[in-house]
């Protein structure tokens, strides 16, 4: 027969269990709304024929009925700095706009965390759901056909079969990265250029490959170091031990496809002047100008803001959204003046023969393919 | 840079983190007390020196702040492991929980988006920073990283030199032994645990001003579990755990260094990123010799009714009279 003392013990144990899971759940759900209006942006995505991959399901046009209850799904806090961010400052612009509620829910990282949060939310009578974590597509799918009244849409998978009530949204985003590695082979002083992973998944190897593919086209006589994974998205140290591994082999331009643990290239590169990263999806203003080269926003804000008002308005349907690489502006975000006005140039007609399909650049989705890519594959650079 | 000396640089730059963490749990296991926690301490350290980082400006005063941290999260721990006598492991846990929650709950209200902290400076010490290779690593550190050298060797002495140290050992050995010799053991065992988590509190903040230079949720990232397998490993002596978290600083700085190498591409870079915690595995599995003391996370009942009223007793001591039939086997 257990002790007073060791029930006294027990009870105590589940009151810190109690206050640990109501912390959690308190850091990990929010929601904001605001009647504030503001712009709707302009540019149409296209559709690579969901309805088509869609077998044997048929494809919806949306009911047109405005969609009150709302929420956004992401990896990492909404106020990461990176990818997270983006995705929730495109989505409350919409929401902002259309004046509804937005809930957020973060971080939701694995397939099962995504299981429970979204069947919660569809069960709460959620409308819409927009899920910007890649990385949760078997149990995005599972949930959706759980719950044909809720519409979801996922950011960067491929669905083969997607339910009548749910999208994908994506942009290529490897694109985006190319111009910025055709940037860095044309600003490169030391002749070489490394890039840094933080999960090893196919979309963001693409990510670095493409760079070091863009690198390696602008300027052949680039020396493009092997990518480095850190395994993580957060973990500033292991990114700042990376970084300073390439420092040390001579790179001077840094790519970074390692959301918010970015910070610790930043310092790294800090200590060696003349040393520059190229963040992703978000303009930081915690790091360093000094350093940020520029930042490859890949139009993600814009995508969500799209995407979640499509969702609100209920002309959504269930379609694979690819949105596309605009003409001007809107990759590569700001290009800093000590960036030569003759490189600037020659990026601004890069990402036109980019968004006009005379690039194509390809979905390397393994690490250090990019070096083995037959260049003869792609056109001139610019001269 | 040269090669080898940004492994060593780097090493160092990872090492004083996981050395003030580990001072810290291995002062609380010299006492009997398993601080699964530590990883929690570290990271509310690391939250509250961003924290002041951002509002004053000063690195100094945020490094300073790590100590009222440490004070706060060791007067909870002592009163759950110490004088409430919970389950160290779980609570431990639980506790690594809310402070995760707690911090990330936080952050999204304190800190983000409020730009660059402030880092630590590098102090150079004259000449010795020249010496080739090893100058820069080992004498151009942060003042936190010359002061957990100083830590690591003043806990040697005090651990191993001073009637405090051996009235702690004691305690983690056979506390009712040191309590037959007039020990307040609780007391004892809660000043420790205290001490301990202001040590690993400053680990945490020295992640945030002298590494990462912000703060992110989760920032410690389990250094504070290697912290724990390393005190084991070295069996709690400061100075072995100074080379140990060098150790480990090395491993952490190779597994990038060795995927920038040609040559090794064709390994895969899950591999290397688990050089480190593999290395740190085979270390525990070699240490057969490696054990906790006696006591270690055992919470301890007095045998006799004792009427300290002082420091925590006043607030947490129950003062209850343990029948016979009830006392513990370590006692």
């Amino acid at each position: 027969m257990p002790s007073k003392r060791s029930a006294r013990g027990l009870l105590f144990a589940l009151l810190l269990l109690a206050l640990a899971l109501l912390i959690v759940g308190c850091g990990g759900s929010s929601s904001s709304s605001s009647s504030e209006s503001t712009e709707a942006t302009e540019a149409e995505p296209e559709t690579t024929g969901g309805g088509e991959e869609a077998e044997g399901e048929e494809a919806e046009e949306g009911s047109g009925e405005k969609r009150e209850k709302i929420a956004i799904i992401l990896p990492e806090p909404k106020n990461d700095g990176s990818f997270a961010q983006a995705n929730y400052e495109g989505a409350m612009k919409a929401a902002e706009a259309a004046g509804v509620e937005l809930q957020v829910v973060e971080p939701v990282v694995t397939p099962a965390e995504f299981t429970t949060q979204g069947t919660a939310l569809a069960r709460e009578g959620t409308e819409f759901m927009l899920i910007a974590n890649g990385g949760v597509e078997s149990a995005f799918l599972q949930t959706a056909k759980q719950f044909p009244d809720t519409f979801f849409c996922e950011i960067a998978v491929e669905v083969k079969e997607l339910p009548a009530n749910a999208c994908t949204y994506t942009v290529s985003f490897q694109s985006g990265t190319f111009l910025a590695g055709a940037l860095a082979g044309w600003m490169t002083k030391t002749g070489k250029v490394g890039a840094i992973t933080g999960f090893g998944v196919p979309a963001t190897y693409a990510q670095t490959e493409g760079f070091l593919l863009g690198a390696k086209w602008a300027n052949p006589e680039v020396e493009i170091l092997p990518n480095v994974t850190t395994g993580s998205g957060t973990n500033i140290q292991q990114a700042r031990s990376a970084a300073q591994a390439l420092i040390s082999q001579g790179a001077d331009i840094l790519f970074s496809a390692a959301d918010s643990s970015t910070a610790g290239m930043i310092s790294a590169a800090e200590e060696k002047p003349g040393t520059y990263v190229i963040p992703q999806y978000i303009v930081n203003p915690s790091w360093s100008k000094e350093v940020v080269l520029t930042t490859v926003v890949n139009g993600l804000s814009q995508m969500a803001e799209e995407t979640t008002m499509k969702g609100i308005e209920g002309t959504i349907s269930n379609e694979a959204y690819e949105f596309p690489i605009p003409a001007k502006g809107g990759i590569l975000t700001p290009l800093e003046s000590d960036v030569p006005a003759e490189v600037q140039t020659k990026v601004e007609e890069v990402q036109k023969e980019l968004s006009e399909g005379k690039i194509e650049v390809p979905f390397l989705s393994e690490p250090n393919t990019a070096s083995k890519y037959d260049l003869s594959k792609l056109p001139a650079p610019p001269k | 840079m040269d090669v080898v000396e940004s492994i060593l640089v780097i090493a160092v730059l990872v090492a004083v983190p996981v050395l003030w963490g580990a001072l810290g749990e291995a002062l609380g296991e010299t006492a009997g007390v398993l601080n699964v926690g530590v990883e929690g301490v570290m990271l509310f350290g690391a939250f509250a020196s961003a924290y002041v980082a951002q509002k004053t400006g000063s690195p100094y005063l945020a490094a300073g702040s790590a100590i009222p941290a440490g004070l706060i999260c060791g007067v909870i721990l002592a009163y759950f492991y110490v004088y409430r006598g919970t389950e160290q492991i779980v609570t431990g846990l639980l506790f690594n929980m809310v402070v995760l929650g707690l911090t990330t709950a936080l952050f999204g209200k304190a800190l983000s988006g409020e730009g660059t902290l402030p880092s630590l400076p590098k102090l150079a010490i004259p000449l010795l920073d020249k010496i080739p290779l090893a100058g820069p690593a080992l004498f151009e550190l942060t003042l936190l990283g010359y002061l957990g050298i100083v830590a690591a060797v003043g806990l040697f002495w005090v651990i191993g030199r001073t009637w405090l140290g051996l009235h702690l050992r004691a305690l983690g050995e056979r506390p009712a032994a040191g309590e037959a010799a007039g020990l307040d053991v609780l007391r004892l065992r809660a000043s420790a645990l205290v001490g301990g988590c202001v040590l690993a509190s400053i680990g945490g903040a020295a992640i945030d001003l002298t590494v990462a230079q912000s703060f992110i949720p989760n920032l410690t990232n389990g250094e504070g579990f290697i912290a724990i397998a390393l005190v084991l490993i070295f069996r709690r002596d400061p100075l072995w755990l100074l080379l140990g978290a060098f150790l480990f600083g090395i491993a952490t700085s190779l597994q990038f260094q060795l995927q920038v190498i040609s040559a090794l591409q064709k390994i895969p870079s899950e591999v290397l990123l688990a050089l480190p915690y593999l290395a740190t595995i085979v270390a525990v599995a070699f240490s057969t010799r490696a054990r906790f003391p006696a006591a270690v996370g055992v919470p301890y009942r007095r045998i006799r009714r004792q009427t300290t009223t002082r420091l925590f007793g006043r607030w947490f001591a129950s003062g209850q009279e343990i029948p016979e039939s009830e006392v513990p086997e370590n006692a």
